[in-house]
């Protein structure tokens, strides 16, 4: 099975879903730190975990990434509609357990971007394009985040390209 | 090659843990160290039965955590209770597959689950890691 292959297997509602393929696969970095655009970190309690955000004591662990996230200017908020000079989070979750990450991009019909395991990163339109995945069929989006839009260039995130 | 598990005395955990140039570990080991033995006197690990069972393991688990961004849902696999009741033979399988890139944050929280010994702790990067446990690894004739 290709890579590509592999990733519409994981992600089955995908292929349905308009989508654009914006990265080769790497294991060197997770949707957390894409987040940043930290391209050589895997953040996860475990693996690369900053000092001072809490570690989960068991399985749960989706307050921790929403510590993670708070520590880099996230605020929660209600719903994940685009708003002008904010940039947004949904984080994906089963329950308290933490999935997946997807930031938004700049404009009202733009999408989001993700990096999907150690696989590809991808802009995708819907947030349901990711759901279900793999071995966590019941993750859905389920807490959104923002914070001031920092203005830098989103080409990355939008094409694959550094513009 | 093939693997055994052996108390050690302080003064060989001391050396052992001088042996990572600096790089965090623990205090205090509280599982056992890994020895490997000379071929001549034990049956090729790398043909046991284990092995293969590792192996088909291994590759079922990583094929189904390709989309996870958080390795710790991948014990929800059953592949992954199963590699863990393999028990620390499967440590030195375990650094074979993080020689290669694909997977490796699967392999690090696996290694790090079948032993307190740490050689990765404290390293930023999955490369960086990789190469602190393959390092540890190697000086002890493991990969």
């Amino acid at each position: 099975m290709s890579e590509l292959e592999d990733l519409y297997a994981q992600f089955p509602s995908l292929s349905a879903s308009r989508h654009q393929i914006t990265s080769q696969p790497t294991d060197g970095y997770n949707c957390v730190a894409w987040v940043e655009r930290a391209l050589d970190r895997w953040y996860e309690p475990g693996i690369f975990w900053p000092s001072g955000v809490p570690e989960p004591d068991g399985d749960e662990d989706l307050e921790c990434y929403v510590a993670l996230f708070r520590s880099w200017g996230f605020e929660v908020c209600s719903t994940p509609g685009y708003e002008a000079g904010c940039l947004k989070l949904a984080l994906y979750a089963d329950g308290r357990c933490f999935q997946h990450v997807a930031k938004q991009l700049r404009g009202a019909a733009a999408g989001w971007s993700s990096k999907a395991g150690v696989l590809h990163d991808l802009r995708h339109q819907e947030l349901d394009a990711l759901h279900p995945s793999g071995v966590m069929q019941d993750a859905r989006p389920a807490i959104f985040m923002k914070r001031p839009d920092p203005g830098h260039s989103m080409g990355l995130e939008e094409t694959g390209l550094i513009i | 090659m093939t693997v055994a598990l052996v108390s050690r005395p302080q003064d060989e955990i001391d050396f052992w843990e001088d042996d990572l140039d600096g790089e965090a570990a623990p205090s205090v080991l509280t599982t056992p160290l890994l020895e490997v033995l000379d071929a001549r006197a034990a049956p090729d690990a790398s043909d046991s039965p284990d092995k293969a069972q590792f192996d088909a393991l291994a590759d079922e688990l990583a094929q189904a955590a390709l989309g996870l961004s958080s390795t710790r849902r991948a014990a929800r696999h059953p592949a992954y209770g199963e590699i863990l009741a393999l028990g620390e033979v499967a440590i030195p399988w375990l650094l074979g597959r993080l020689e290669m890139p694909g997977n490796r944050p699967l392999w690090l929280r696996l290694l790090g689950t079948l032993t307190s010994f740490q050689p990765g702790a404290g390293q930023q990067t999955v490369t960086d890691a990789a190469e602190s446990w393959l390092r540890w690894g190697r000086s002890r004739g493991a990969v």
